[in-house]
């Protein structure tokens, strides 16, 4: 299983990299009024409008760093309907890419309840790696409310 | 890397040790041997990944902003894929499809009675004896010496296989480019200028670099070819 890795703040973390659609460079994100927090706002991808996440600011609270090595990564996300939306995530360091099998990941015994999205985790030479689940990055609530504000936000 | 190339990154400090003891450099250091070569050196990936951590050069996110908010250019239906290869001072190209290999220049064993023309005899290629022929003699290209510069490039030389309806041929060139695939907007039609030979078999031109290639057609080539052959 393939892993796309990257950054929040000093650690490292890992996505499914079948989850990820395309790894774009930085790109102008046009920001949305009162959108929920980590929520960096929304960008034109071939044509259509694609919301954006900022990991760091949903992990750290703080913004990613705008630096070469900083990319978005354009995911697969179901919508209420379960049909495939894509979804940028804003994330630091997203240079590397690590091939590991689903086992080597084990649980953190740390449990967080705020950051749900955090799953198991692996070691490699540089230290631990925490998967991190694309699914579980927004509430449901907050997932709906972002995809139709884009739309809205388009309409205007 | 130069001066000129490294501006961007000038400010940040780089240890370049694959241009001082590396492969670019006078090969001594010692992980080379556990790495073979510097691109699988964790010091060169780290050094890779330090570049990147710079600060997003002007114009960066607009440019890419841009770039990705338009509709992807997909390539246009019905795209040509020529083999184009050189003998003589002339440019060829056939279609892929007809190439079953590029192999090296090997011994033509002659045939008894056919010493002259298109035919030049017999070449082995993995053991099977395919009948060697000459697409200069038969496109009546001019034999020149080779100019002084060429002689030196001898070992661009190739034997191509091409087959096409079960029949298979070899052919030497002088050199062989690769594959190239163009639309069928660049491909234009043969000026009534060209050579008449040459006219004959040439399907049409293609602009490719700063010179000329004549696309050959498979088709009456392999015709002609088998003809002269019985």
């Amino acid at each position: 299983m393939l892993f796309i890795l990257f950054h929040l703040g000093n650690d490292c973390y890992a996505l499914d990299a079948a989850r990820v659609a395309e790894v774009l460079p930085l790109v102008q994100v046009k920001k949305i009024p009162r959108a929920p927090a980590g929520v960096a706002g929304v960008f034109t991808y071939r044509g259509s409008p694609v919301p954006v996440l900022d990991l760091s600011e949903i992990a750290l609270g703080r913004p990613s760093h705008a630096r070469l090595s900083t990319r978005l990564l354009l995911v697969y996300y179901p919508d209420e309907t379960g049909a495939k939306r894509l979804l940028g995530l804003i994330a630091e360091k997203a240079t590397e890419t690590l091939r590991r099998e689903p086992g080597d990941f084990v649980a953190s015994g740390v449990r967080s309840d705020g950051a749900s999205y955090l799953g198991p985790v692996a070691h490699n030479a540089r230290g631990l790696i925490q998967w991190v689940e694309v699914d579980k990055l927004l509430p449901a609530a907050v997932r709906e409310a972002l995809f139709r504000q884009v739309m809205e936000e388009v309409a205007r | 890397m130069n001066a000129e190339t490294s501006t961007p990154f000038a400010k940040t400090s780089l240890n370049d040790c694959w241009n001082k003891i590396g492969v670019r450099g006078d090969g001594l250091c010692p992980e080379l041997e556990r790495h073979v070569h510097c691109r699988n050196c964790p010091v060169y990936s780290a050094a890779a990944a330090k570049l990147l951590d710079s600060d997003l050069p002007v114009g960066h996110l607009a440019e890419w902003t841009g770039h990705f908010s338009g509709e992807q250019k997909t390539e246009e239906a019905g795209t040509h894929s020529v083999v184009i290869f050189r003998i003589g001072a002339e440019w060829f190209g056939l279609p892929t499809a007809v190439f079953n290999e590029v192999a090296t220049l090997r011994a033509v064993h002659s045939l008894p009675h056919r010493r002259d023309g298109i035919v030049l005899g017999l070449a082995n290629v993995r053991g099977a004896l395919l009948v060697c022929v000459s697409l200069g003699e038969m496109l009546g290209l001019e034999k020149t010496d080779l100019p002084k510069k060429d002689k030196a490039q001898a070992h661009h030389r190739r034997l191509l296989v091409i087959s096409r309806e079960g029949s298979r041929l070899v052919f030497p060139v002088d050199e062989v480019h690769g594959i190239h695939r163009c639309q069928p907007s660049e491909l234009k039609e043969v000026p009534t200028t060209v050579a008449k030979a040459t006219a004959t078999y040439t399907k049409s031109m293609l602009a490719w670099r700063d010179k000329t290639v004549g696309c050959l057609d498979d088709q009456l080539l392999f015709y002609t070819l088998n003809r002269s052959l019985s």
